[in-house]
């Protein structure tokens, strides 16, 4: 065995060459020049093409200085892996996703807090998007709805429909860890009258007698798609993207705002921790979150604005989660708990709901 | 020692040099730090804890439906492999054979899915396969059946989709495999009052044993690593061990758990490629 000490010699050279390239320096926060290019990443598909058009393009042409390149990633916590993957050198600015999944980029410093100087919109904030520390604030509000295929009439009203057993096999629900998955769970334990700090076995419950009318758990590409085709009749879904297809498919699918009890979905605008240009990147949160910007999101894509003093037109904020008609009926979340909760959560589904 | 034979083992050594440095950074590397993070703690928020404790093998080890899991990945590892032999070894034999001026191009065709990424395939079984899917509209239109078969999202369609994504390394390993043997040795054992059956069996299966085994070997381990499909298909309600290091890995977060159960996988490959070496030994003694 000539080749050990030769192989142990590669070994060291090899982990000295990682070593060395790995070892990042921080940038610091206060003098870095307001330009330049940054990275945001968010998530992929229609989210990223409205984003793009409706706020990014506006934004370059108000600070041609600073160029912004988007990075499409599948759902919020593929986006926090990413970035954690890449702490040692990030090459990512601004990271928009879940407040559920933030709240744990905050804890493991991926992100860091925001300068309010920085970013003064950020005092405009609804309180319920609000975070503690200066940490990424809301930069979108919506919540889940119910979608459907045009075959279904009349429209449904509740999250009932979903257990008709009519639609046997044409329902879709994306599992926990997704949030619309468990969202539904939370919706359902408060209706049986649980309390989901305690427990969530009335959800459970409820959800394991849905499992013979699901078609599947894990949509592929999504539910949006499925409903649209008519491979699926009913499903939860985002009420923003929604919107957004039942506008784009001429009336296929369509979004019921139930008569009951929804959840809200939130999402962050964050900091990346050692962000390469953090002054430019804080210039681009900032005008995000401006309500200028705000209206011009929620007119392209039904999300619902963060900044109070937002104010966008009549018709599309009927059609957000904001619709002033149905605001009573938010079922309060702390998702610091929801993500406290995930693994276990994720497991009672596994074996109580998905094996059924 | 001579100094001929010094200076032919420096040359070797050289030439290995490039390769052995590029095996230590893409892989040992990582696996290394994927063993240290296995020894972390993951929370259940996705946050992790630098230490060094055992608990996600515990975890693992301790939770009957984790060895449930790691049982249906060995069976659908073997299952996969074994209808993957069925159908691909009638083709291999046929493409060996063959005299058609077409041979070159009818090999090409079958091995051509490798040139498609098995995403693309995937897809293009749930399309398939779904409801109003060309399988299932075949059958109603034949009115053999009133409901479409549910084809996709559970565990039938991932062990059709991943037969099909497999066939064409298997009949590369039996293309290479046939390659040994000549077929002077059916006519002898036909000439000699042997029939076609037993020809086959005593003659051509054993000769093509290398093939098949190597064949096997390669089919079993990608087919237990294998997460794209199984997810895309399996409509979250089957589980394996390569969707769940996956899961984990990016949906709860817990890296730690992730790492440990890369690292069970780990160990079941490597009792595999004990079994094929043993195999393979024993079949190349006869």
């Amino acid at each position: 065995m000539k080749l050990k000490p030769l192989a142990g010699g590669l070994l060291a050279i090899a982990l000295a060459t990682v070593a060395g390239c790995s070892g990042s320096s921080s940038t610091p926060t206060n003098n870095a020049p307001d330009s330049g290019t940054i990275t945001v990443k968010g998530y992929s598909g229609i989210f990223e093409d409205v984003f793009k058009k409706s706020v990014i393009e506006p934004f370059q042409k108000k600070y041609p200085k600073i160029k912004v390149k988007f990075v499409g990633s599948a759902n919020s916590a593929e986006n926090l892996a990413s970035l954690r993957a890449a702490r040692n050198s990030p090459d990512t600015d601004v990271s928009i996703m879940d407040i559920s999944t933030s709240g744990t980029g905050n804890k493991s410093e991926v992100f860091q807090p925001l300068d309010p100087a920085k970013v003064p919109n950020m005092k405009d904030i609804d309180p319920r998007g609000k975070v503690e520390g200066n940490y990424g604030p809301a930069v979108t509000f919506d919540s889940l709805v119910l979608l459907y295929n045009e075959s279904v009439s009349p429209a449904p009203t509740s999250w009932n429909a979903l257990w008709d057993p009519k639609y046997k096999g044409k329902v879709v629900v994306p599992a926990q860890p997704d949030i619309q998955g468990a969202g539904l769970m939370l919706i359902e334990n408060a209706k049986a009258g649980g309390d989901y700090t305690k427990s969530v076995d009335q959800g459970v419950a409820r959800l394991k007698q849905l499992a013979p009318n699901v078609q599947t758990w894990s949509p592929q590409p999504d539910s949006y798609t499925l409903v649209q085709s008519g491979t699926a009749a009913l499903a939860v879904g985002w009420n923003a993207r929604g919107q957004y297809y039942a506008d784009e498919s001429h009336g296929k699918l369509k979004v019921a705002i139930v008569d009951e009890q929804t959840i809200f979905q939130i999402n962050t605008i964050n900091l990346v921790k050692d962000s390469p240009s953090p002054a430019a990147a804080q210039t681009f949160i900032n005008y995000t979150l401006s309500p200028e910007s705000q209206e011009s999101f929620t007119e392209a894509m039904y999300y619902a604005p963060t900044n109070t003093k937002a104010k966008p037109s009549e018709k599309a904020l009927k059609r957000t989660s904001l619709d002033p008609a149905k605001s009573a009926e938010i079922l309060q979340v702390d998702w610091t708990q929801v993500a406290a909760n995930r693994e276990k959560w994720t497991q009672l589904w596994r074996r109580e709901i998905l094996a059924s | 020692m001579s100094a001929k034979t010094r200076s032919a083992r420096l040359t070797v050594l050289g030439l290995t040099v490039p390769g052995l440095l590029g095996l230590a950074v893409s892989f040992v590397l990582p696996l290394a730090w994927l063993l240290r993070m296995s020894f972390n703690r993951g929370d259940s928020t996705g946050y992790i804890e630098e230490t060094f404790t055992l608990d996600s093998y515990a975890q693992f080890v301790g939770d009957s439906y984790y060895w449930d899991m790691a049982w249906e990945t060995t069976l659908l590892g073997l299952g996969v492999t074994v209808l993957t032999i069925v159908v691909s070894y009638p083709i291999a034999l046929f493409l060996v054979r063959t005299e058609s001026r077409f041979k070159g191009i009818l090999v090409a065709l079958a091995v051509a899915p490798l040139l498609t990424s098995s995403v693309v395939r995937t897809y293009g079984w749930l399309v398939l396969l779904g409801n109003q899917g060309v399988v299932n509209q075949a059958l109603m239109g034949a009115g053999l059946v009133d409901q479409p078969l549910a084809l996709i999202n559970n565990r039938i369609g991932v062990y059709i989709a991943l037969v099909e994504i497999m066939m064409p390394y298997m009949i590369l390993c039996l293309l290479a495999g046939f390659g040994r043997f000549n077929q002077e040795l059916e006519h002898a054992a036909q000439s000699l009052g042997a029939n076609r059956w037993r020809t086959f069996w005593r003659i051509v299966w054993p000769l093509s044993m290398p093939g098949v085994l190597t064949g096997a070997l390669l089919v079993f381990v990608l087919t237990i690593s294998s997460f794209v499909t199984p997810r895309l298909v399996g409509g979250g309600k089957v589980f394996y061990l390569a969707t769940e290091i996956y899961d984990q890995a990016t949906a709860t977060l817990n890296w730690p758990f992730a790492a440990a159960i890369a690292f069970i996988l780990l160990a079941l490959f490597a009792v595999v490629i004990v079994i094929y070496q043993r195999a393979l030994r024993r079949i190349e003694a006869q």
